[in-house]
Protein backbone atom coordinates (compact mmCIF):
# COMPACT_ATOMS: atom_id res chain seq x y z
CA UNK A 1 0.00 0.00 0.00
CA UNK A 2 1.47 3.56 -0.53
CA UNK A 3 1.03 6.41 1.95
CA UNK A 4 1.14 9.82 1.92
CA UNK A 5 4.31 10.09 3.60
CA UNK A 6 5.42 14.14 2.46
CA UNK A 7 9.19 14.29 4.05
CA UNK A 8 11.63 12.06 4.83
CA UNK A 9 14.88 12.28 6.95
CA UNK A 10 17.18 9.34 6.31
CA UNK A 11 18.93 9.81 9.91
CA UNK A 12 18.55 12.22 12.82
CA UNK A 13 20.31 11.95 16.32
CA UNK A 14 18.00 14.16 18.31
CA UNK A 15 14.31 12.82 17.37
CA UNK A 16 14.92 9.80 19.78
CA UNK A 17 16.70 9.72 22.67
CA UNK A 18 19.83 7.69 22.47
CA UNK A 19 18.74 5.85 19.18
CA UNK A 20 19.07 6.73 15.87
CA UNK A 21 16.47 7.17 13.93
CA UNK A 22 14.72 7.98 10.17
CA UNK A 23 12.15 10.23 10.65
CA UNK A 24 8.37 10.41 8.12
CA UNK A 25 6.95 13.18 8.11
CA UNK A 26 2.76 13.06 7.96
CA UNK A 27 -0.01 15.24 6.32
CA UNK A 28 -2.29 17.44 7.64
CA UNK A 29 -3.27 18.91 11.13
CA UNK A 30 -5.77 19.95 13.52
CA UNK A 31 -3.96 22.06 15.39
CA UNK A 32 -3.03 25.58 13.97
CA UNK A 33 -0.06 26.46 16.06
CA UNK A 34 0.75 29.99 15.12
CA UNK A 35 4.59 28.92 15.97
CA UNK A 36 3.99 25.82 13.70
CA UNK A 37 7.52 25.42 11.33
CA UNK A 38 6.40 22.54 9.48
CA UNK A 39 3.01 24.34 7.99
CA UNK A 40 3.19 23.59 4.54
CA UNK A 41 2.32 19.64 6.15
CA UNK A 42 -0.46 21.54 7.48
CA UNK A 43 -2.12 23.73 5.31
CA UNK A 44 -0.91 22.37 1.89
CA UNK A 45 0.13 18.98 2.12
CA UNK A 46 -1.03 18.07 -1.21
CA UNK A 47 1.54 20.60 -2.30
CA UNK A 48 4.39 18.37 -1.83
CA UNK A 49 5.07 14.57 -3.42
CA UNK A 50 4.79 11.41 -1.39
CA UNK A 51 7.93 9.37 -1.02
CA UNK A 52 7.02 5.82 -1.48
CA UNK A 53 7.44 3.60 1.13
CA UNK A 54 9.15 1.11 -1.10
CA UNK A 55 11.90 3.68 -1.86
CA UNK A 56 12.58 4.53 2.07
CA UNK A 57 12.52 1.12 2.96
CA UNK A 58 15.39 0.69 0.36
CA UNK A 59 16.96 3.48 1.74
CA UNK A 60 16.92 2.17 4.84
CA UNK A 61 17.99 -1.39 4.23
CA UNK A 62 21.07 0.52 2.77
CA UNK A 63 21.73 1.74 6.41
CA UNK A 64 21.00 -1.89 7.85
CA UNK A 65 22.64 -1.74 11.70
CA UNK A 66 22.63 1.58 12.11
CA UNK A 67 18.96 3.04 11.97
CA UNK A 68 17.37 2.05 14.90
CA UNK A 69 13.53 2.81 14.36
CA UNK A 70 11.76 5.02 12.90
CA UNK A 71 10.02 8.31 13.90
CA UNK A 72 6.71 9.10 12.30
CA UNK A 73 5.70 13.16 13.20
CA UNK A 74 3.89 15.37 11.03
CA UNK A 75 1.50 16.96 11.02
CA UNK A 76 -0.62 14.65 13.42
CA UNK A 77 0.15 11.41 12.60
CA UNK A 78 -3.16 9.85 14.57
CA UNK A 79 -5.15 11.38 11.93
CA UNK A 80 -5.10 9.04 9.43
CA UNK A 81 -6.85 5.59 9.78
CA UNK A 82 -4.10 3.79 7.87
CA UNK A 83 -1.04 4.53 10.81
CA UNK A 84 -1.57 1.01 12.04
CA UNK A 85 -0.97 -0.33 8.74
CA UNK A 86 2.14 1.68 7.82
CA UNK A 87 3.50 0.80 11.37
CA UNK A 88 2.76 -2.57 10.37
CA UNK A 89 4.26 -2.67 7.12
CA UNK A 90 7.70 -1.52 8.71
CA UNK A 91 7.65 -3.40 11.29
CA UNK A 92 7.45 -6.44 9.09
CA UNK A 93 9.72 -5.00 6.94
CA UNK A 94 12.74 -7.45 6.02
CA UNK A 95 16.22 -6.78 5.80
CA UNK A 96 16.62 -4.10 8.27
CA UNK A 97 18.18 -5.44 11.50
CA UNK A 98 21.17 -8.01 11.33
CA UNK A 99 20.01 -9.60 14.59
CA UNK A 100 16.58 -9.94 13.37
CA UNK A 101 14.24 -7.84 15.11
CA UNK A 102 12.18 -4.83 13.58
CA UNK A 103 12.45 -1.28 13.52
CA UNK A 104 11.60 0.56 16.68
CA UNK A 105 8.42 3.38 16.46
CA UNK A 106 8.84 6.11 18.02
CA UNK A 107 5.06 8.60 17.03
CA UNK A 108 4.91 12.24 17.84
CA UNK A 109 1.72 13.53 18.84
CA UNK A 110 -0.60 16.30 20.13
CA UNK A 111 -2.55 13.93 21.86
CA UNK A 112 -5.98 14.95 20.57
CA UNK A 113 -6.46 11.11 19.43
CA UNK A 114 -6.13 9.37 22.94
CA UNK A 115 -8.00 6.30 21.15
CA UNK A 116 -5.90 6.03 18.54
CA UNK A 117 -2.90 6.29 20.98
CA UNK A 118 -4.31 3.01 23.38
CA UNK A 119 -4.77 1.48 20.22
CA UNK A 120 -1.80 1.36 19.02
CA UNK A 121 -0.47 0.70 22.21
CA UNK A 122 -2.18 -2.20 23.29
CA UNK A 123 -1.33 -3.54 19.52
CA UNK A 124 2.38 -3.26 20.19
CA UNK A 125 2.97 -1.31 17.81
CA UNK A 126 5.18 1.38 19.77
CA UNK A 127 7.95 1.43 21.29
CA UNK A 128 7.74 5.62 22.14
CA UNK A 129 5.80 8.27 22.43
CA UNK A 130 6.70 12.33 22.31
CA UNK A 131 3.18 14.14 23.12
CA UNK A 132 3.53 17.75 22.86
CA UNK A 133 1.93 20.05 25.69
CA UNK A 134 0.76 23.03 23.71
CA UNK A 135 0.34 25.01 27.28
CA UNK A 136 -1.96 25.37 30.23
CA UNK A 137 -4.55 22.76 30.42
CA UNK A 138 -7.31 25.03 30.24
CA UNK A 139 -9.34 25.34 27.38
CA UNK A 140 -9.27 29.00 26.88
CA UNK A 141 -5.11 29.03 26.96
CA UNK A 142 -4.90 25.82 25.22
CA UNK A 143 -7.41 27.27 22.06
CA UNK A 144 -5.01 30.01 21.58
CA UNK A 145 -1.99 28.35 21.63
CA UNK A 146 -2.95 25.90 19.07
CA UNK A 147 -5.34 28.33 16.70
CA UNK A 148 -7.89 26.15 16.87
CA UNK A 149 -11.77 26.39 18.91
CA UNK A 150 -10.69 24.36 21.30
CA UNK A 151 -13.88 22.88 23.41
CA UNK A 152 -13.70 21.40 26.83
CA UNK A 153 -14.53 18.16 25.07
CA UNK A 154 -11.02 18.67 23.35
CA UNK A 155 -9.12 19.42 26.40
CA UNK A 156 -10.10 16.24 27.98
CA UNK A 157 -9.54 14.25 25.39
CA UNK A 158 -5.92 15.53 25.33
CA UNK A 159 -6.06 14.92 28.94
CA UNK A 160 -6.86 10.93 28.50
CA UNK A 161 -3.84 11.17 26.23
CA UNK A 162 -1.59 12.40 29.37
CA UNK A 163 -3.27 10.00 31.74
CA UNK A 164 -2.78 7.01 29.08
CA UNK A 165 1.06 7.86 29.27
CA UNK A 166 1.36 8.61 32.62
CA UNK A 167 0.55 4.69 33.15
CA UNK A 168 3.67 4.15 31.23
CA UNK A 169 3.30 1.09 29.31
CA UNK A 170 5.56 2.12 26.90
CA UNK A 171 8.34 4.96 27.12
CA UNK A 172 7.18 8.30 26.67
CA UNK A 173 8.02 12.33 26.83
CA UNK A 174 6.30 15.29 27.15
CA UNK A 175 7.04 17.86 25.76
CA UNK A 176 6.55 22.18 25.37
CA UNK A 177 7.81 24.41 22.85
CA UNK A 178 8.76 27.32 24.86
CA UNK A 179 7.49 30.68 22.40
CA UNK A 180 8.23 33.52 24.29
CA UNK A 181 5.08 35.64 23.21
CA UNK A 182 2.88 32.74 24.20
CA UNK A 183 3.61 30.87 27.37
CA UNK A 184 4.85 31.92 30.67
CA UNK A 185 7.76 30.32 32.29
CA UNK A 186 5.42 29.73 35.54
CA UNK A 187 3.07 28.39 33.38
CA UNK A 188 5.70 26.03 32.51
CA UNK A 189 6.37 24.84 35.92
CA UNK A 190 1.93 24.20 36.47
CA UNK A 191 2.26 21.91 34.05
CA UNK A 192 5.43 20.07 35.37
CA UNK A 193 3.67 19.27 38.69
CA UNK A 194 0.88 18.41 36.55
CA UNK A 195 2.57 15.56 35.03
CA UNK A 196 4.84 14.86 38.16
CA UNK A 197 6.23 11.52 38.07
CA UNK A 198 6.66 11.39 34.86
CA UNK A 199 9.62 10.02 32.73
CA UNK A 200 10.66 12.90 30.97
CA UNK A 201 9.15 16.37 30.55
CA UNK A 202 11.42 18.13 27.75
CA UNK A 203 11.49 21.72 26.99
CA UNK A 204 12.08 23.13 23.13
CA UNK A 205 13.09 26.54 22.29
CA UNK A 206 10.98 28.79 19.47
CA UNK A 207 12.47 28.13 16.23
CA UNK A 208 11.14 31.96 14.49
CA UNK A 209 12.32 30.49 11.14
CA UNK A 210 9.71 29.55 8.89
CA UNK A 211 6.95 29.90 11.52
CA UNK A 212 3.48 29.99 10.13
CA UNK A 213 2.33 33.21 11.72
CA UNK A 214 4.55 35.45 10.11
CA UNK A 215 4.71 37.84 13.33
CA UNK A 216 6.56 35.15 15.19
CA UNK A 217 9.09 34.85 12.94
CA UNK A 218 10.47 38.58 14.35
CA UNK A 219 10.17 37.04 17.99
CA UNK A 220 13.74 36.34 19.20
CA UNK A 221 13.63 32.63 21.48
CA UNK A 222 14.73 32.19 24.95
CA UNK A 223 18.40 32.73 25.66
CA UNK A 224 19.68 29.09 25.78
CA UNK A 225 21.01 29.66 29.62
CA UNK A 226 17.49 30.24 30.47
CA UNK A 227 16.45 27.10 28.41
CA UNK A 228 18.86 25.23 30.84
CA UNK A 229 17.75 26.58 33.96
CA UNK A 230 13.89 26.38 32.87
CA UNK A 231 14.62 22.25 32.02
CA UNK A 232 16.13 21.89 35.49
CA UNK A 233 13.61 23.07 37.32
CA UNK A 234 10.94 21.15 35.08
CA UNK A 235 13.69 18.38 36.01
CA UNK A 236 13.20 18.76 39.74
CA UNK A 237 9.40 18.96 40.06
CA UNK A 238 9.02 15.89 37.87
CA UNK A 239 10.83 14.17 39.83
CA UNK A 240 8.79 14.65 43.28
CA UNK A 241 7.56 12.32 45.07
CA UNK A 242 4.01 11.00 44.15
CA UNK A 243 1.85 8.55 45.65
CA UNK A 244 0.63 7.62 42.43
CA UNK A 245 1.52 8.69 38.76
CA UNK A 246 -1.66 10.49 37.51
CA UNK A 247 -2.60 14.21 35.85
CA UNK A 248 -3.35 16.52 38.74
CA UNK A 249 -5.72 18.33 37.26
CA UNK A 250 -6.93 20.33 40.28
CA UNK A 251 -3.13 22.21 40.27
CA UNK B 1 29.00 7.76 -15.42
CA UNK B 2 29.78 8.83 -19.07
CA UNK B 3 28.09 9.00 -22.16
CA UNK B 4 29.87 8.21 -25.47
CA UNK B 5 27.92 9.30 -28.53
CA UNK B 6 28.96 11.11 -32.13
CA UNK B 7 27.62 13.93 -33.48
CA UNK B 8 24.19 13.41 -36.04
CA UNK B 9 23.17 10.23 -34.01
CA UNK B 10 19.71 10.58 -33.28
CA UNK B 11 19.75 8.00 -30.63
CA UNK B 12 22.12 10.06 -28.75
CA UNK B 13 20.16 13.16 -29.26
CA UNK B 14 16.73 10.93 -27.79
CA UNK B 15 18.56 9.98 -24.16
CA UNK B 16 19.90 14.03 -24.21
CA UNK B 17 16.40 14.81 -25.36
CA UNK B 18 14.59 12.87 -21.97
CA UNK B 19 17.45 13.17 -19.79
CA UNK B 20 18.67 16.01 -17.52
CA UNK B 21 22.28 14.10 -17.94
CA UNK B 22 24.01 17.44 -16.27
CA UNK B 23 21.78 16.98 -13.43
CA UNK B 24 22.80 13.40 -12.97
CA UNK B 25 26.27 13.97 -13.27
CA UNK B 26 26.35 11.85 -16.42
CA UNK B 27 30.05 13.01 -18.26
CA UNK B 28 29.35 13.21 -21.99
CA UNK B 29 32.21 12.03 -24.65
CA UNK B 30 31.93 13.40 -28.25
CA UNK B 31 33.38 11.36 -30.69
CA UNK B 32 35.51 12.38 -33.25
CA UNK B 33 38.54 12.61 -34.97
CA UNK B 34 39.09 15.79 -33.98
CA UNK B 35 38.72 15.02 -29.93
CA UNK B 36 41.84 11.96 -29.65
CA UNK B 37 40.78 12.51 -26.04
CA UNK B 38 37.48 11.07 -26.13
CA UNK B 39 38.87 8.26 -28.74
CA UNK B 40 41.15 7.41 -25.81
CA UNK B 41 38.88 7.56 -23.22
CA UNK B 42 36.79 4.91 -25.34
CA UNK B 43 39.86 2.92 -26.13
CA UNK B 44 40.60 2.82 -22.13
CA UNK B 45 37.14 1.49 -21.55
CA UNK B 46 37.48 -1.53 -24.55
CA UNK B 47 35.03 -0.33 -26.05
CA UNK B 48 36.33 1.23 -29.74
CA UNK B 49 34.49 -1.97 -31.27
CA UNK B 50 31.19 -0.97 -29.46
CA UNK B 51 31.12 1.87 -30.46
CA UNK B 52 31.85 1.06 -34.30
CA UNK B 53 28.26 -0.38 -34.57
CA UNK B 54 26.44 0.94 -31.20
CA UNK B 55 25.97 4.19 -29.80
CA UNK B 56 25.63 6.17 -27.67
CA UNK B 57 27.12 3.58 -24.75
CA UNK B 58 26.83 4.90 -21.35
CA UNK B 59 29.38 3.57 -19.04
CA UNK B 60 28.57 3.22 -15.46
CA UNK B 61 30.32 4.25 -11.96
CA UNK B 62 31.59 0.17 -11.78
CA UNK B 63 32.69 0.22 -15.39
CA UNK B 64 30.34 -1.91 -16.54
CA UNK B 65 28.10 -0.70 -20.11
CA UNK B 66 24.75 -0.15 -20.75
CA UNK B 67 24.00 0.20 -24.82
CA UNK B 68 20.76 0.92 -26.66
CA UNK B 69 19.03 4.59 -26.31
CA UNK B 70 16.00 3.28 -24.60
CA UNK B 71 17.60 1.34 -22.44
CA UNK B 72 19.81 3.69 -21.26
CA UNK B 73 17.21 6.39 -21.16
CA UNK B 74 15.00 4.25 -18.72
CA UNK B 75 18.33 3.29 -16.62
CA UNK B 76 18.81 7.21 -16.48
CA UNK B 77 15.24 8.30 -15.71
CA UNK B 78 15.26 5.63 -12.85
CA UNK B 79 17.81 6.91 -11.00
CA UNK B 80 16.86 10.60 -11.57
CA UNK B 81 13.17 9.46 -9.75
CA UNK B 82 15.20 7.69 -7.34
CA UNK B 83 17.00 10.43 -6.40
CA UNK B 84 14.43 13.06 -6.69
CA UNK B 85 12.40 10.70 -4.17
CA UNK B 86 14.73 9.63 -1.56
CA UNK B 87 17.93 11.59 -2.00
CA UNK B 88 15.83 15.28 -2.01
CA UNK B 89 16.49 17.44 -0.02
CA UNK B 90 13.87 17.42 2.96
CA UNK B 91 11.52 19.96 3.11
CA UNK B 92 10.56 19.62 7.03
CA UNK B 93 11.65 19.98 10.31
CA UNK B 94 11.50 17.29 13.18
Amino acid sequence: MDYPIKGFIETSFSDWPGKVVAVLFLPSCNFRCPYCHNHGLVLLPEKYPNFPLQEILGSLRERNGWVDGVCLTGGEPTLHPWLPSLIQDLRSAEGMDPSGGSLGIKLDTNGTRPEVLQELIEADLLDYIAMDLKGPLQVHRYAAITGIPLEADGLARIQRSIQILLEGKIDYEFRTTLVPTLIEEEEVYTLARQIRGSRRYTIQNFNPRNAMDGELQRVAPFDDRVMRRIQERVNEIIKEEVSSCQLQVSS
Amino acid sequence: MTLFTKEGCEKCEYVKKYVDLKKLGVMVEVLSPDNPASLAHLAWHELVSVAETQLPILVLDDNSTLTGAIRIKNYLTAIRDRRSVVGSQNEFES
